[in-house]
């Protein structure tokens, strides 16, 4: 069973993003694998303390995306091929990489300030 | 389905409600906000039939009589339970009367709550008496549930519990309608807000068509009240003018 | 056979009943203990029928008793009393239903049953002023009883029964 106990509310952003996200994130982590299963609907509401539609929201766009599949008495388990994993890491990694760039241009870096900046703190994390 | 059809309603020539039209299908849950008078309980008494009114109220169709009033359960902040009565004394008055009071669901809500069973609820403090208030709003197998300002004098850990819990217990047929003015704390619990102000219904609106706007509950409310900023800084420019 | 009356269901929800029942009771006995003054009524009139005569009793000639409704004048009233203090306790019940801080009149109006509500504020008082109108009755039938068998006859003004409900209408 996924575990939502690291899924802490943000505000401002919608919240079925939020566990769009959230499921993305623990995909990449590899916390989250093929087969594993996801709360029902109603749990999860509750878990979180949000409305039923918002989970629905959530897990309808997840269908979509083709990353969970739902079975007849409402169960939902993850459908993950390694192509997958890799378009949401792909997806994910673009959209953070979209994110930081913006708000390094916002400061006013130019692209060789900010890949030098980038190349500094590469080398301290190593 | 509980439908409004053209409500008017007025308190000794002061109108409370004017002309509010309204459904509430099952399987939802509304928030109705509002001032204090703008009508919230008037409106909700009007469906309970405790006061008389113009228009028309229906329930799946049929008005609403005695036969089926037990669809529909309400719990207020001024509380109607029985204060020299046990928890117990509540059960089997209720198993009695309402032919579809869910046992089950009221010991699961008790114990929740960690609420004692036999003593009386006079001795209960404010705090529990709310959340016995809204268990037996819960118990009595009603498909609609109204609760005005239930939660008045809780801390925010018990409601936060009790948001969860009724999300957790609730079925897909039962609709709730909270009126409260805790907007922020109940913003990710509704699925639709209803908004009140002088007796009109101004505002209607699902959580989803409000994200799909890029809106919060919030900023929605009051971009709909407006008046409310637009007052604020008139009285501080008529008060920065009176100075100067 | 024992035969249990659950009062409580007769009475609004969580009311203490049991003091209300023990000062209907006491206030019940009260009214019958009142009107047994009649009986030193009936004997002192009885009494005045007498005179004695050489260490005898008897009749004076041509005194004759009073009606039996004069004597019994107001010895039942203390069962109007009791029946009046009950309409009191009809309208407290109704009362009842908003007080202690909660509107519990919002549950009972929400009740499938409608007659659930006055069921609960008028069982036990109309049982009271029953009570009280019967035992009332019985005992003027034994006052009149006694009226009757103690009056010589001689003394007996006409149609005693029938002047019973004359000084009601």
């Amino acid at each position: 069973m996924i575990s939502f106990d690291q899924f802490i509310l943000e505000d401002g952003v919608p919240i079925y993003l939020q566990i769009l996200i959230y499921i993305k994130r623990g995909i990449i982590a590899g916390v989250i694998g093929n087969n594993d299963e996801l709360p029902s609907r109603r749990v999860l509401s509750a878990l979180l303390g949000v409305n039923p539609n918002t989970i629905q929201k959530a897990y309808r766009l997840l269908e979509e995306e083709g990353l969970i599949q739902s079975h007849s008495g409402a169960k939902s388990y993850m459908v993950l091929s390694r192509d997958t994993v890799e378009r949401v890491r792909g997806e994910l990694l673009e959209n953070d990489a979209r994110s930081i760039v913006s708000a390094m241009r916002q400061m006013g870096l130019s692209k060789v300030e900010a890949v030098n900046l980038i190349e500094k703190y590469w080398g301290e994390e190593e | 389905m509980i439908e409004l059809k053209n409500i008017y309603k007025s308190y000794l020539g002061k109108k409370a409600l004017v002309d509010v039209s309204l459904q509430l299908p099952r399987g939802e849950i509304v928030g109705l906000f509002g001032e204090n008078g703008a009508g919230k309980t008037t409106m909700m008494k009007c469906i309970l039939d405790f006061i008389t009114y113009d228009g028309e109220i229906t329930l799946d169709g049929q008005p609403i009589t005695r036969r089926n009033i037990d669809k529909i359960s309400f719990a207020t902040s001024e509380h109607s339970f029985f204060p020299n009565l046990s928890a117990l004394g509540h059960a089997e008055f209720y198993k009695e009367h309402f032919p579809k009071f869910n046992e089950k669901r009221f010991k699961a809500l008790m114990e929740f709550f960690e609420l004692p069973m036999h003593k009386n609820i006079k001795s209960f403090s404010m705090g529990q008496k709310n959340q016995f208030e809204v268990i037996m709003a819960l118990s009595q197998g009603a498909d609609y549930i109204l609760m005005d300002e239930p939660f008045a004098g809780n801390d925010v850990f018990n409601r936060e519990d009790f948001y969860k819990v009724l999300l957790g217990i609730l079925e897909p047929h039962e609709t709730v309608l909270l009126s409260t003015h805790l907007i922020e704390e109940v913003s990710d619990f509704i699925g639709r807000a209803i908004l009140i102000r002088k007796g009109q219904i101004v505002g209607d609106v699902t959580t989803s068509e409000l994200e799909d706007e890029g809106k919060d509950l919030m900023s929605y409310i009051k971009e709909t009240y407006r008046y409310r900023a637009d007052r604020v800084s008139k009285a501080l420019n008529d008060l920065a003018g009176g100075e100067g | 056979m024992k035969i249990r009356i659950d009062f409580e269901r007769y009475a609004p929800p969580g009311m203490k009943i049991g003091e209300g029942l023990t000062a209907f009771f006491i206030a019940y006995a009260g009214a019958i203990f009142i009107s047994c003054f009649y009986f030193f009524n009936l004997g002192e009139e009885l009494r005045s029928l007498y005179e004695w005569n050489g260490g005898e009793r008897v009749l004076i000639q041509g005194r004759m008793m009073k009606d039996f409704v004069e004597i019994l004048d107001y010895h039942l009233g203390g069962f109007v009393l009791v029946g009046l203090v009950l309409i009191e306790a009809v309208i407290y019940q109704y009362l009842y239903f908003n007080a202690h801080g909660s509107k519990s009149l919002y549950v009972m109006k929400r009740l499938p049953n409608k007659w659930e509500l006055h069921k609960r504020c008028w069982s036990l008082p109309v049982a009271g002023m029953i009570l009280c109108g019967i035992t009332a009755f019985v005992l003027m039938l034994l006052f009149f009883w006694a009226y009757m068998a103690s009056t010589p006859e001689v003394c007996r003004l006409p149609d005693q029964w029938g002047k019973i409900w004359r000084d009601f209408t």
